[in-house]
């Protein structure tokens, strides 16, 4: 019950949109970018898909819409072609800046992508150490945001929790260490990684290790929610509608 | 200082951290802390050791004015002795056997003499039952697929009422429902035309009652318009009683809104919280409604049907819908002069007997939220997304004391947010 579009629009704001919480806080994503001479600006444009570009300086990542200001551009001939390039590292087709591109996607890309993987995807042994547990479920959220709100706008069952969910700003947020705000417009959901000044409606984990636990699945949202472990208020419809993204988003980025 | 001090709620956790080891979410559904926003949930009496009238105890003692009425069932008030003892009668002659009691059918005489609308009674045990039925019903008279809802509906937990969306819902089990704005004949007609003509029945409340917004009631005007798209298409009109019948007339909700309903389902007012409900119909439905396989082990047990009677009898003793109309109206009243003291907006809508409350100070209800908390925590228990229930059994003292908390709690909110006033 998934579609190859809704999982391209996951990838892209999700996974790839981690990238930019990634580049700003970790110390080996900051030296990878440290080893760049040029600025590069890529643009990954998926036809029946998502087009944005990523813009890479020694000073992090930062992410637009469209392909405006892009230096290299990949096309990908569907969703599905796309999805290739982050699950079996399948470039698509460069269309501009081919030689930059090439050496840009194989050299720092590619590491940072790994990078990336090292912290969604941790082995046990690594989540032993605190610091990287912290680091790895703090980046896993801002992943799980992106992707509610890609999802929200693409999968067909996403949209219609969307449909119904009203406008306004939605925290989402590990206690004292890390928010992501989820905005809704007509329906229409955008994600920024950092704390909304008015949020409508919040939803608040009290701890990092009950935030690992419920992004890995290991205990039920419900039950956290009736020890008082996650904190909601506002426009409790907003986190509702939320909530069943996000059981989406367990479908297609578990 | 706060006039009602807060209660502790230790004995009550400690229960419901037992009910967490062996249930689903401890308390799941619309009387657990999840669905029925228990925010923050420190504020909220978990687990009841008993109730009388219209107030209930929590396992620490603690007393609540309650108006919430078990989310409608407590319609005279907990405990009501009339139909206690006719329950507790029955009981005694035979409950569940094999041929069903006489009860039933003196039950099915009384809500065709009361129920404006009704013909005959067949008898399930929950809302939902009743809702599913009434839908298998229409389908099988008219031989259509599709069903119209109008758009916030709620009509139960089975899937083809809810949304594809919900967790284990699949789009199969939805692909029949049309979802219309309330009353806009123009999206009704086009349904209409779209589906060519393939639609079984609409099902709706009686008015606009959904969680999270005011609630919106209907005319006359508007349901006539409804009733007449439905005899002029064949569509079998549903009407969903189960929330607020016998609150709103006890000839049914659609008698009080000016129409005869093809259907009209029933459950939480039924029978004072013995464990009923009913759906009612027109003679051209009765065949259809005989030919359905949809049965159940309690459906026919005779105590919940004596207890129905004693409920009805009483309900039509008291004329109810006016008292509860009073009631409302007198208890909104208070807490709206309560609010505006303390520089809140508190909107009140719907119908009294239903009232929803709602402060409009801000957009995201957080406000209204600690206010509801705060009320809850001082022993007067309301919610911050659903609509009350007023019940029989409320007087003027417990208005008073009700309006003295809800401002005792406003005078709390108040002082946690300078900047309101």
């Amino acid at each position: 019950m998934t579609e190859q579009k809704a999982l391209c629009f996951a990838n892209m704001y999700g996974v790839l949109g981690a990238l930019v919480k990634l580049c700003e806080t970790d110390n080996t994503a900051k030296e990878i970018l440290s080893t760049i001479k040029n600025p590069v600006s890529l643009c990954f444009d998926v036809k029946g898909g998502p087009c944005r570009t990523f813009h890479f300086t020694k000073e992090g990542c930062k992410i637009t819409e469209g392909a405006k200001g892009c230096n290299c551009k990949m096309n990908f001939a569907s969703p599905e072609k796309f999805n290739l390039l982050i699950n079996e590292s399948k470039p698509g087709i460069p269309v501009k800046g081919t030689v930059k591109l090439l050496s840009f996607l194989l050299g720092t890309f590619s590491k940072l992508t790994d990078r990336l993987t090292e912290l969604l995807r941790p082995d046990e042994k690594a989540l032993e150490n605190e610091d990287f547990f912290e680091q790895s479920t703090i980046l896993t959220m801002y992943t799980i945001a992106g992707a509610v709100a890609g999802l929200a706008n693409s999968d067909s069952i996403a949209k219609i929790s969307a449909g119904n969910t009203v406008d306004g700003d939605i925290l989402l947020g590990i206690k004292d260490k890390a928010y992501a705000t989820l905005t809704v417009k007509d329906h229409h959901f955008s994600v920024l990684y950092e704390k909304t000044q008015k949020p409508r409606a919040i939803m608040e984990f009290s701890d990092v290790k009950l935030a690992n636990g419920l992004f890995g699945g290991q205990v039920s949202t419900i039950n956290e929610m009736c020890k008082g472990n996650i904190a909601l208020s506002g426009m409790i419809s907003m986190l509702d509608n939320v909530n069943r993204i996000l059981d989406r988003v367990s479908l297609y980025l578990a | 200082m706060s006039k009602f001090p807060e209660y502790k709620h230790e004995k009550s956790r400690q229960w419901f951290d037992r009910a967490l080891d062996v249930i689903p979410s401890g308390i799941y559904g619309h009387l657990g802390p999840s669905e029925g926003l228990f925010l923050p949930l420190d504020k909220w009496p978990l687990i009841s050791s008993k109730a009388q009238g219209t107030y209930f105890w929590d396992m620490d003692g603690n007393k609540y004015l309650d108006f919430m009425c078990a989310y409608g069932p407590n319609v005279l008030g907990y405990n009501d002795p009339d139909v206690d003892a006719a329950a507790l009668e029955q009981l005694k002659s035979g409950n569940c056997t094999t041929a069903p009691s006489y009860k039933m059918v003196e039950c099915a005489e009384l809500l065709c003499d009361t129920v404006e609308t009704a013909d005959w009674a067949y008898f399930m045990k929950n809302g939902t039952d009743a809702t599913t039925f009434a839908v298998m019903c229409a389908r099988a008279y008219t031989g259509k697929k599709k069903v119209i809802f109008f758009k916030g509906y709620y009509h139960g937990n089975d899937p083809w009422a809810m949304k594809a969306d919900y967790p284990g819902i699949l789009p199969e089990d939805v692909a029949n429902n049309i979802i219309v704005p309330w009353f806009d004949m123009e999206a009704l007609e086009k349904a209409y035309i779209e589906t060519k003509g393939n639609i079984a029945a609409i099902i709706a409340q009686p008015y606009d009652n959904g969680n999270f917004y005011d609630n919106q009631t209907a005319s006359h005007e508007e349901w006539q318009r409804v009733r007449d798209f439905c005899d002029k298409y064949g569509i079998v009109l549903i009407m969903d009683d189960v929330r607020a019948g016998f609150r709103l007339d006890i000839k049914g909700s659609d008698h009080y809104y000016g129409i005869k309903a093809d259907i009209i389902c029933f459950c939480k007012a039924l029978a004072n919280g013995y464990n009923m409900s009913a759906a009612c119909g027109r003679e051209f439905l009765k065949t259809a409604a005989s030919s359905l396989s949809f049965t159940g082990s309690y459906w026919m047990s005779a105590v919940p049907f004596a207890a129905c009677i004693a409920t009805i009898n009483k309900m039509k003793k008291l004329d109810t819908p006016t008292l509860f109309k009073a009631t409302g109206e007198k208890l909104t009243n208070g807490l709206k002069a309560a609010a505006k003291e303390h520089g809140f907006d508190l909107v009140v809508s719907g119908e009294p007997a239903l009232f929803y409350l709602r402060i409009a100070n801000d957009d995201s209800l957080m406000l209204h939220q600690e206010w509801v908390a705060n009320c809850v925590s001082r022993g007067l228990f309301i919610t911050s997304h659903h609509n009350h229930f007023i019940n029989a059994a409320v007087t003027d003292d417990d208005i008073r004391l009700a309006i003295d908390i809800a401002e005792d709690a406003f005078s709390v909110v108040a002082k946690n947010h300078p900047e309101i006033n």
